[in-house]
């Protein structure tokens, strides 16, 4: 469901150049490479961090709320 | 919402319950997917372990949890049902508690629930549909905001 709603963020932000995967928890961190960022739950957020190294965590409070999810988005896009 | 309201029928859903914690919610919205023969009794526990194990994060927004287990043989067809709760109940999200409705979700694969998930996302990117399921009271209302939805 995250999915969904970050690809249509990324569709309304005029970003037409990407890939968004569902993963699980435990398989992150052998996906580090030509990632630009996971996204997760707020409440995983400290957790995946914690197993990952080379790219950004970001964790979403409410996976609907679009003004967040860009707000989220917007500094990965940026420095893409 | 064609979806939805195929889905979300008199069975498979139950207003305004009091339940006492996060667990009973999650098996009460499993016993509804028994009963209509839509899963195996063993995927509740499987929900239930997944939200222990992994935790609330399935409270996908303020007010809204949608619990579900891995896709498996246990789903005999894509289900859903919804359980109000009144009162609200914590589940251990910092931001999103307390809950007042739950979804559980059974699918049987990775991606052929999507259409579901398209036709709740309708709903939940809508803090005033939200608020306006959160307070339905019997079927007929239940009835009456599909056809909302759908007009």
């Amino acid at each position: 469901m995250l999915r969904m709603n970050v690809e249509s963020a990324l569709q309304e932000m005029g970003v037409s150049d990407y890939e968004v995967e569902v993963s699980d928890m435990g398989s992150c961190r052998g996906k580090v490479k030509g990632v630009t960022a996971f996204l997760c739950s707020i409440v995983l957020a400290v957790n995946l961090e914690k197993q990952i190294e080379g790219a950004p965590v970001v964790g979403i409070k409410n996976f609907y709320n679009k003004v967040e999810l860009k707000e989220s988005l917007k500094p990965l896009v940026d420095n893409i | 919402m064609s979806q939805l309201s195929k889905l979300l029928t008199k069975e498979t859903v139950r207003l305004k319950q009091p339940i006492s914690n996060w667990k009973e919610a999650i098996h009460l919205a499993g016993k509804l997917l028994v009963d209509s023969g839509d899963i195996d009794p063993r995927y509740i526990d499987e929900a239930i372990q997944v939200a222990t194990d992994v935790g609330p994060y399935f409270v996908v927004r303020p007010s809204v949890a949608i619990a579900h287990g891995r896709p498996s043989p246990l789903v005999h067809r894509i289900s859903l049902s919804m359980v109000t709760l009144n009162p609200a109940i914590e589940f251990g999200h910092e931001d999103n508690d307390p809950v007042s409705i739950l979804f559980l979700l059974a699918a049987i694969d990775n991606y052929s629930h999507i259409d579901v998930l398209e036709d709740l996302a309708r709903i939940l990117s809508n803090d005033d549909l939200v608020s306006l399921l959160i307070n339905i009271e019997n079927p007929d209302e239940l009835r009456d905001f599909f056809i909302h939805l759908n007009s």
